[in-house]
């Protein structure tokens, strides 16, 4: 591919997936870093930009975590992308609903997942992939990812009807753990 | 694929709010596009492993507007980020706001991946400033086109302008709201200024409201009370801070009285 083509071809996947990409990498690394992978991302491609499939999302959010995973290696908790959480509301709202109540057991049980579970349920629930694409992005085959995720879905399922007590209960069990 | 299940978790994504959306003429894409290509990256590219080569999901034929925008990405460093930004604003006319901005956009961009094959993809949509406020050394602008809204970010701080804009185009018009009714358009952090080099994240909010509200006040994490500007049928407010504004508004109306209503953008229908 000509340096011009090149340009063209990298430019469009900027224009076309750079808040997708943003927003992927947001969801798993400190704000203050967010920038920084972003274009490193973007870098790759453009040195691979040759490589760079015709639907791109996902080749790229597989590029976004590795150089994700680099960047976070050095804090030793790296096998699944720890995947943050939107912060807990700052004001309550005084006989919050029935639907606020789901959304507070829906985070318990969020608390109570491995870091393994909570990316693959969020590839599908927050990036919006299908199995095949985030099977791209895992490297696995999208078998292996359809029942990787039937049973994070299945644990979360589990964990939103477990009492708030008995849920403080088990994380702190969680954190216990070596 | 989907289940009740992750669409309620879906109301749990972190970044949902986030808008960052990609232009031709970014700064850090210029430079990528400065670098030496025939290096080699450090991170091996994902193999697709599956052997199915059949795409799932049809396209759909309906034009794809995405969001387009510009960040000028700056440095300000020093430790008093925002020092100079205040709860109250002062309502200034649009335009004069952006003519002493000059940066601020006139036009929004709609691409329309469609037509991506046929070599013009992006339209552009013109845009018009209807609000701008001032709080300390910052001026924000919201510009309002046709299926277009845009906002536009001055800071001052280090003497010289410095401007970041960011258009959302194609989503759902925003409603005319009835008298007494506030209609959010847009609220969540942006990512001007974020990063190291900059302020740090700012979160904003900006919508319609009716012919019977006088003010709008929005209480952020700290617990501080956040005014908007409220002129011609508009309001908007922003505060430092990732996602620092609390679920409710506090409206006040025409006749003395007050409510609080979601700060939320509804979904349409």
């Amino acid at each position: 591919m000509d340096d011009a083509s090149a340009r063209e071809r990298l430019t469009r996947l900027w224009v076309d997936h750079r808040e997708q990409v943003v927003r992927f990498v947001a969801r798993r690394a400190a704000p203050e870093i967010v920038d920084d992978v972003v274009s490193e991302t973007y870098l790759v491609a453009w040195r691979r930009v040759e490589d760079v499939p015709t639907e791109a999302r996902a080749w790229l959010f597989g590029v976004a975590r590795k150089v994700l995973s680099t960047q976070v290696r050095t804090r030793g908790r790296w096998q699944a992308l720890g995947v943050r959480l939107e912060r807990e509301p700052t004001a309550q709202v005084p006989g919050a609903d029935d639907t606020a109540a789901e959304r507070a057991d829906l985070r318990r049980a969020w608390d109570l997942l491995s870091d393994a579970d909570r990316e693959v349920l969020a590839l599908v629930a927050w990036d919006g992939l299908s199995a095949r694409e985030a099977a791209q992005v895992l490297e696995c085959r999208p078998s292996t990812f359809s029942v990787r995720l039937t049973r994070a879905r299945k644990r979360l399922l589990a964990y939103s009807e477990v009492r708030r007590d008995t849920a403080t209960v088990l994380r702190r069990l969680q954190e216990e753990r070596p | 694929m989907r289940s009740p299940l992750l669409d309620d978790l879906s109301g749990l994504d972190p970044a949902r709010h986030l808008r960052a959306p990609g232009h031709p003429d970014d700064p850090a894409l210029a430079r990528v596009l400065a670098a030496d290509r025939t290096v080699p990256d450090r991170y091996r590219a994902p193999v697709r492993r599956s052997r199915t080569a059949v795409a799932t999901g049809a396209v759909a034929g309906v034009a794809v507007a995405v969001a387009a925008g510009v960040v000028v990405t700056t440095t300000f460093g020093g430790p008093e980020a925002y020092a100079s930004w205040t709860p109250t604003p002062q309502v200034v006319d649009p335009a004069a706001a952006v003519q002493d901005a000059a940066s601020c956009p006139t036009a929004a961009h709609a691409v329309d991946e469609d037509a991506a094959d046929q070599g013009s993809p992006i339209t552009e949509i013109p845009v018009d400033p209807v609000l701008a406020e001032v709080r300390g050394d910052y001026t924000y602008v919201l510009l309002s086109g046709d299926g277009a809204l845009a906002e536009c970010f001055v800071t001052t701080t280090d003497g010289s302008s410095q401007v970041y804009s960011s258009e959302s185009v194609g989503g759902t018009p925003v409603p005319q709201p009835g008298p007494r009714e506030l209609v959010v358009a847009e609220s969540g952090t942006a990512s001007w200024s974020d990063g190291p080099n900059g302020e740090g994240a700012v979160t904003a909010a900006f919508g319609r409201v009716g012919d019977e509200i006088e003010a709008v006040t929005v209480a952020t994490a700290d617990g501080e009370q956040v005014a908007a500007s409220v002129d011609d049928g508009w309001f908007a407010l922003w505060a430092p801070g990732e996602e620092t504004f609390s679920a409710l508004a506090q409206v006040t109306y025409a006749d003395g009285t007050t409510e609080e209503v979601p700060l939320e953008v509804r979904p349409a229908g």
